[in-house]
């Protein structure tokens, strides 16, 4: 298939941790890397990142234990060390003040809306990609990996470098935008109560 | 009979038993730990006791339900480029 040398024992057993533990994998973590970044090239160059350094630092993965948890975690910080340097976007709001923000009290009242779960379930995928989208990357992120991706709170937590206490209150708030943001969608789209 | 009081006692009853519910922040804590899979058994329980007669946590639960399932169902998944995995090879097989 290619020029590469002939592997030794050692690669054919990194070659098979990589095929049967992190390849599976793919799809979500192309998912997630699109939706960090919006651009599908941008995503296909992070996942490629992050599988390079898995393949690098393979050695220090137990097999057996939560690849797909690994594999995220490597990609968020390729995302925030590498990518948002690079990228065009615009530099990013300081995450301490948008988390002081969300923590102070008027925000954590519990946010009352017209919204009732039979609106929500007539709604389509554009009206939730937009929502979600509009939602500062932190908060999105939480979303994508409980709720699409299934982690729970403490895989979070590893994933995100943050304390589980963190993960939920950030998930709660996250939440709310999302529910606010969907409350507006319905008004606008005239769906009725 | 079993299923129509149900529906009788949580559209009719409950709407003029409890809208607001005195323990709400615990509820709405209980409710989300519940559809993230992080609650235990009997905590469980207890929340799908409450909203038998609570109407007010009753339909929050329902929404969250339905939000989460709006995430899950309805967002578009790309699809991963054909090239990517062999990319991914290629440049392994460059650096080994």
């Amino acid at each position: 298939m290619n020029d590469a040398k002939p592997k030794g024992n050692n690669e054919k057993d990194k070659d098979r941790i990589f095929d049967s533990e992190f390849l599976p994998h793919i799809d979500s973590m192309y998912n997630f890397g699109y939706r960090l970044t919006y651009d599908e090239d941008d995503a296909k160059d992070l996942v490629q990142e992050t599988y390079l350094k898995a393949y690098r630092f393979i050695d220090s993965f137990q097999e057996g234990t939560n690849a797909k948890a690994w594999l995220f975690r490597i990609l968020k910080n390729s995302f925030i060390n590498d990518f948002r340097k690079k990228s065009k976007e615009p530099a990013k709001v300081d995450y301490q003040e948008v988390e002081s923000y969300y923590n102070s009290d008027d925000i954590d009242k519990s946010i009352t809306t017209d919204l009732r779960a039979e609106t929500v379930k007539d709604m389509i995928g554009d009206e939730i990609s937009s929502a979600l989208n509009s939602l500062e990357v932190d908060f999105r992120t939480v979303i994508i990996l409980c709720d699409l991706e299934g982690f729970k709170y403490d895989e979070m937590a590893e994933i995100l470098d943050i304390p589980i206490g963190t993960v939920r209150s950030r998930l709660h708030r996250a939440r709310n935008l999302l529910k606010e943001k969907l409350s507006e969608y319905a008004k606008e789209m005239g769906y009725k109560k | 009979m079993g299923s129509s009081m149900k529906w009788l006692k949580k559209n009719i009853v409950s709407k003029y038993l409890m809208t607001n519910c005195p323990e709400k922040t615990r509820c709405v804590d209980l409710l989300h730990r519940i559809l993230d899979g992080a609650a235990e058994k009997d905590e469980e329980q207890y929340f799908m006791d409450h909203i038998e007669e609570c109407w007010g946590c009753f339909q929050d639960y329902k929404l969250e339900h339905a939000i989460r399932e709006l995430v899950k169902t309805k967002l578009e998944k790309k699809a991963v480029p054909e090239d990517l995995v062999s990319s991914i090879r290629q440049r392994i097989d460059e650096s080994a």
